[in-house]
């Protein structure tokens, strides 16, 4: 039986990674998985000692996703034995773990959400080298929605991570467009057309047109049942929060309950106005401004 | 993808023609078989060899800089008068066919102002070029030279053959200046800037007590034109510590301790020289990036690497630490963050278009030292302080960074990532570490020089923690003979076969 390439969705943070991929996981045709972050190494060793030392829950989404495939649920008991399933094989490559997941989910085809590798041009060159003949779907979403939703999050946490920040200022200031920008820039600059660009917004909406685009991408039918269950992202085997030993790996845009100030505020997306993130009054970068009109926000 | 389709002179796909750590080889090891040579501080190919400028005893001499750095125990063991140690600077040449090294210069020795006849005429040979002045038959060895505080002031050093080297006519630089190192021939005119100064009171090993650019088209006078204005006319800039020829004209990167480094460039002609400032501020980052410590062209490109003096802390100035960026400069004055920290600008939003952080992603790494191009990649060394860390107060540092040292475990740390870097790129976005721990040994702190030649690139390290260095050994420190320490040469080709 051949195993079809998987389905990359790339985007920055923030931008609904997650929201989609609980979206197309709910098609028969689709098996999606939360972040996996296989693309920070070449090897599963080396990945496993990233997660170590990260302050991060990075590995969360790759727990989850072993424990529910191997050994059949989502709780701390399956969680440690993928810990330990991980640990015994550090010479495998992660592509090979990839293979490995992919051909598992057979015949359904892979999805996999990521918004670390777009941080990173060796990262995307590593998913490149390893899938050449993935397909991507570059998601986008308005700055200022995405903007507000990152600095509503991080208004309350202890560790922020550096690359979401504007170091001009002292302390650095969390300035969500950092990343949008470079993001969005990486994923462009190393697929070019090749990855599918799309609206989350229009998703969002549940929209035949947005869904049935998706399956297109895909390379699954768009029929009328599937096409309903994408509606229901959180029957999503992934959906919610994990156990508590691996309670990640889904973006904390659709984990956390943002209040209704922060979410009216990201719903009056402009490009024009100064960013309520930021004490300068100052507004979009250029750069940010022009490639979101690329992208048809205004 | 493009990168992978290019292939170089010899019809290998690029990616072949990259080094990696298993294609180099040690040529020469423990300072020569002299522990007291720190640093193989310049080099140069010249006549079918490569030279290798040494500077003697930097750790035994940083115990006497001021503010003294905050070590304990004193990481190497070093007599308490200076000049109890011959720090005679030596030049070293190495013939690849016979894949032997030979001294073929050592300094003088001159009657010091403190009365001693055993003092140095150079102390250290910060800087080589080959270049054919006006007077000269052909192409020959320039090498500039670091005092001691008690000799004369620094000299430029000659030598038509590579046996005999003799100052030409001397700088006029200020008594205070003790040392100059980058050397750049622009328009038929060789252009130097001090660098060190020192007194009796202590020394600046890369702040000069004057921060101008001086010229000079025969060699054989002593016609030295200032052609810059003091810090071009920021008294702010401390010394000019780089220059490179590029795209028609001659750049000097500078040393700001107050506001952050700064690149100058000029369309040279009469003398005094126009310049023009192309970034300042350090590019937006300030005071981190106080340093232009490397400046290097790139296919198409200038190649700028900042840095904090005196590894990544500058203690007197209370800068740092933090560690070094990289920054890509085009002909119209236009930049690009590649190695970094993202921050709004002047000219508009920068993120590190490399994906790494500053110090590709590591704190220790200071600066980056030198940067070198061969066989159409792009080399960047380092200056890493991992190895200094078991001397180092680290009760006095951040909780979260103990933590994150804790995590590490210190003897995993050290072992992995104790040692300068190496990294590659043939496209400035993409780099690759060639080696994160000095070559496998802690005690290269530095990656200092790096040559490109028909027989490989060479790597020369700083190298302090010789003759012997302290160890802990149960919970008492004591010092030993360091078979590691010393500088080192490596030599990377294609398979390792040079």
């Amino acid at each position: 039986m051949s195993v079809q390439s998987p389905l990359f969705v790339l985007a920055p943070p923030f931008c609904g990674a997650s929201f989609v991929a609980g979206c197309l996981g709910r098609h028969p045709q689709l098996y999606a998985v939360p972040e996996l972050c296989l693309m920070m190494a070449d090897e599963l060793g080396e990945l496993l000692e990233i997660f170590r030392l990260s302050q991060g829950p990075q590995a969360d989404g790759l727990l989850r996703t072993i424990a529910q495939l191997e050994f059949g649920a989502q709780q701390d008991q399956a969680i440690a034995a993928a810990r330990h399933w991980l640990a015994q094989r550090p010479e495998w490559t992660t592509r090979r773990l990839l293979d490995e997941i992919a051909a598992r989910v057979a015949p359904r085809r892979l999805v996999v959400p990521d918004t670390e590798a777009p941080l990173r041009p060796l990262d995307l060159r590593r998913l490149q080298r390893g899938f050449p003949q993935a397909a991507s779907i570059h998601l986008t979403r308005h700055p200022w929605t995405q903007g507000c939703l990152l600095s509503a999050w991080t208004r309350d946490r202890l560790f922020v991570p550096p690359d979401f920040k504007d170091h001009a200022f002292v302390p650095a200031l969390v300035d969500p467009q950092v990343a949008w920008l470079r993001c969005n820039a990486n994923i462009e600059s190393a697929f070019g057309a090749r990855a599918v660009l799309q609206q989350v917004e229009a998703v969002e909406a549940g929209g035949d047109d947005a869904l049935a685009n998706l399956c297109r991408h895909a390379g699954v039918e768009a029929t009328p049942a599937a096409l309903a269950a994408m509606r229901d992202p959180d029957s999503w085997t992934y959906a919610g929060f994990g156990p508590g030993a691996a309670p990640y790996g889904l973006e904390a845009d659709v984990l956390e309950v943002f209040d209704a100030e922060d979410l009216a505020r990201a719903e009056q997306a402009t490009l024009a106005e100064p960013l309520p993130w930021r004490p300068d009054g100052s507004g979009f970068d250029r750069r940010v401004i022009d490639m979101a009109r690329r992208y048809g926000y205004g | 993808m493009v990168l992978d389709s290019l292939t170089d002179a010899a019809g290998r796909p690029l990616a072949q023609a990259a080094l990696s750590q298993a294609d180099f080889r040690l040529t020469a090891d423990s300072g020569f078989g002299d522990g007291w040579n720190h640093y193989a501080h310049s080099v140069a190919w010249f006549r079918g060899r490569l030279y290798v400028g040494t500077s003697r005893a930097s750790m035994a001499a940083l115990r006497l800089s001021q503010p003294t750095p905050r070590l304990y125990p004193w990481p190497i063991l070093a007599p308490d008068d200076l000049y109890d140690i011959d720090r005679r600077a030596q030049i070293w040449a190495y013939t690849p066919e016979t894949q032997s090294w030979r001294m073929v210069f050592r300094s003088p020795q001159v009657r010091g102002s403190n009365d001693r006849d055993d003092v140095p005429s150079y102390i250290g040979l910060r800087g080589m070029a080959v270049h054919q002045d006006v007077g000269d038959p052909h192409p020959c060895l320039y090498v500039t030279t670091w005092s001691p505080h008690t000799a004369h002031s620094p000299d430029l050093l000659r030598s038509e053959d590579g046996e005999h080297f003799a100052p030409v006519p001397r700088p006029p630089f200020a008594k205070t200046v003790r040392a100059f190192r980058t050397l750049q021939p622009f328009q038929g005119r060789v252009h130097i800037s001090p660098t060190a100064s020192g007194t009796a009171k202590g020394f600046l090993q890369d702040i000069s007590s004057e921060a101008v650019v001086y010229a000079n088209d025969d060699l054989r006078t002593d016609r030295w034109t200032a052609v810059s204005d003091e810090g071009f006319g920021n008294p702010d800039n401390a010394t000019v510590f780089e220059m490179a020829h590029y795209a028609g004209h001659l750049y000097g990167g500078t040393i700001n301790p107050v506001t952050g480094g700064e690149l100058w460039k000029t369309r040279g002609g009469d003398m005094p020289y126009r310049w023009t400032p192309v970034l300042t501020h350090g590019a937006g980052r300030g005071q981190l990036n106080e340093a232009a410590a490397t400046i290097c062209e790139f296919k198409g490109a200038l190649y700028v690497a900042y840095g904090i003096i005196n590894g990544g802390y500058h203690r007197g100035a209370n800068i740092g630490p933090s560690a070094a960026e990289i920054i890509r400069v085009w002909p119209d004055d236009s930049w690009d963050l590649l190695v970094g920290e993202a921050r709004t600008t002047d000219e508009g939003l920068r993120y590190p278009l490399s994906g790494f952080g500053p110090g590709f992603d590591s704190l220790f790494n200071g600066y980056v030292w030198r940067m070198c191009v061969h066989d159409g990649w792009l080399y960047a060394g380092t200056l890493n302080w991992t190895n200094t860390m078991p001397y180092l107060p680290m009760n006095l540092w951040p909780e979260d960074v103990i933590a994150l040292v804790r995590r590490w475990g210190d003897e995993n740390l050290l072992a992995r990532l104790g040692g300068a870097e190496l990294w590659r790129t043939n496209d400035g976005i993409y780099w690759e570490p060639v080696t994160r721990n000095g070559f496998g040994n802690k005690f290269n702190w530095g990656i200092r020089t790096l040559a490109s030649t028909p027989h490989g690139l060479f790597v020369g390290t700083a190298n302090p923690f010789a003759p012997s260095v302290a160890v802990k050994r149960g919970r008492q420190w004591q010092y030993v003979h360091n078979a590691r320490g010393g500088c080192e040469v490596w030599l990377g080709s294609a398979g390792g076969a040079a």
